[in-house]
């Protein structure tokens, strides 16, 4: 079964980031990261902000996504996010500043405010970005 | 018989409008290859999240759910309404502004226990209208800026999930042009609240439905994605208000130029018919006058 290809959508509300045929993909769930080979479960989750990988015309692909949805089943993969970049494009000196600037709020508001969950969603995506254009995030699979 | 000056001034004039309507038209048709350009993207998304949030629907018993479960006793409802701040875009406003104030009074009728219907306004056009025929005005939202629709359908969809809940209200409906072509909109009536599964049985075979995983479980991920889902639903019909817009204006404005070339080619004749006609009235005297001796 894991030598079935899958098809691989991946939709913000802008645009159709990516579409296409690939072997695997792994990609952060609400519960950690989770990878997607051919004949997987139907499975729904919430997409955390993270790195997103996959392997297609015989190399790999990396993104990182905003918060977002998954959707596996029937050979299908289907992630929609908030936002999606490739790695390679991602301003790390701007990532910095929006993790210092959300950093900043976190401090500023309470746990329970509106804010706060906001600043915490935007610290844990320039994390992500900061992690992905570095190459430092070590992918747990 | 106006005067040949009067004749020319006239023609002068219809002649700047028309370099106006056509000077809209052309910014209009920018505009809306922009907005259109806008809707279009963002569908993918809006489609696959609404197919993702239909099939969860469906597995989910709707009296679980406040933002799902239908009030017993419905006394208030909202109607949220898109309109422009300027005119000059044919019958945009005015077919959509009709069918709300239709919407309006069937409600009234059929419910007797539906004590107040409110209208929340974005627009001037809207608010203007609203005004003068005393409807009862929640909010009006003016000067609408179209970089900043993505935060109107945010705050809005916080609003009023928060005021749903508060018992502010005991339905929500949304009213909006729909954009199906540059030269057609269609005044579209939508419910937001409480959110109804569409056609929920064919979405797949039940015993298909059941098999698959939720992560973290599927009361979580409903809780997750009604908001979400709600804020692209109304973004989306930001959009299609725009784009729709911009397409009302368009053909508003080009069949205005048409109008104004008919105006000017009517009053070009008469001009030419006054001119030959002092002209005539001229040689009439010359040829009498010459006569006379």
């Amino acid at each position: 079964m894991a030598d079935q290809s899958l098809q691989l959508d991946v939709i913000t509300p802008e645009r159709q980031v990516f579409s296409g045929e690939v072997s695997a993909v792994i990609a952060p769930g609400a519960r950690g990261q989770f990878g997607v080979l051919g004949g997987h479960v139907r499975y729904v989750t919430e997409v955390h902000p993270g790195p997103l990988t996959f392997d297609h015309g015989g190399r790999t692909h990396r993104y990182v996504v905003g918060g977002g949805f998954a959707q596996v089943g029937d050979g299908r993969v289907m992630v929609l996010a908030d936002r999606c970049e490739e790695a390679s494009t991602i301003d790390v000196e701007q990532a910095r500043r929006d993790m210092a600037a959300a950093e900043k709020t976190m401090l500023e508001s309470l746990p329970t405010d509106r804010a706060y969950l906001d600043a915490q969603a935007a610290q844990r995506l320039a994390i992500a970005r900061i992690q992905a254009a570095t190459g430092a995030a070590a992918s747990p699979h | 018989m106006a005067t040949l000056k009067a004749i020319r001034k006239r023609i002068q004039s219809v002649k700047s409008t028309q370099q106006i309507t056509k000077a809209m038209k052309m910014v209009s048709a920018a505009k809306m290859k922009r907005a259109t350009d806008a809707v279009t993207s963002a569908r993918p998304y809006a489609l696959k999240m609404g197919e993702m949030f239909q099939s969860l629907l469906a597995r989910t018993d709707d009296r679980e759910h406040p933002l799902l479960r239908g009030r017993d006793v419905v006394k208030k409802a909202v109607v949220v309404v898109l309109t422009t701040d300027r005119g000059l875009c044919g019958g945009f406003n005015g077919q959509l502004l009709r069918k709300v104030d239709r919407f309006v009074w069937e409600r009234k009728e059929l419910r007797s226990e539906l004590e107040q219907v409110r209208v929340l306004v974005y627009g001037k056009k809207g608010r203007d209208y609203f005004r003068r025929r005393n409807f009862d005005l929640d909010r009006v939202e003016t000067d609408l800026d179209a970089k900043r629709y993505f935060e109107y359908a945010q705050s809005l969809g916080r609003e009023l999930t928060q005021r749903y809940l508060a018992g502010d209200f005991d339905e929500v409906y949304l009213a909006y042009n729909v954009f199906a072509s540059a030269l057609t909109q269609r005044p579209t009536i939508e419910r937001i609240f409480p959110f109804t599964a569409e056609a929920a049985a064919d979405v797949a075979e039940p015993e298909v439905l059941s098999t698959f995983v939720y992560e973290p479980d599927q009361a979580a991920i409903l809780d997750a994605l009604l908001p979400r889902y709600l804020d692209v639903k109304l973004f989306q019909a930001f959009l299609e208000h725009q784009a729709g817009e911009h397409g009302a204006r368009m053909s508003a404005m080009d069949s205005a130029s048409r109008n104004a070339r008919e105006v000017i080619n009517r009053l070009t004749l008469q001009y030419n018919r006054a001119r030959q006609a002092a002209i005539t009235k001229e040689l009439v005297e010359i040829v009498s006058g010459a006569e006379a001796l």
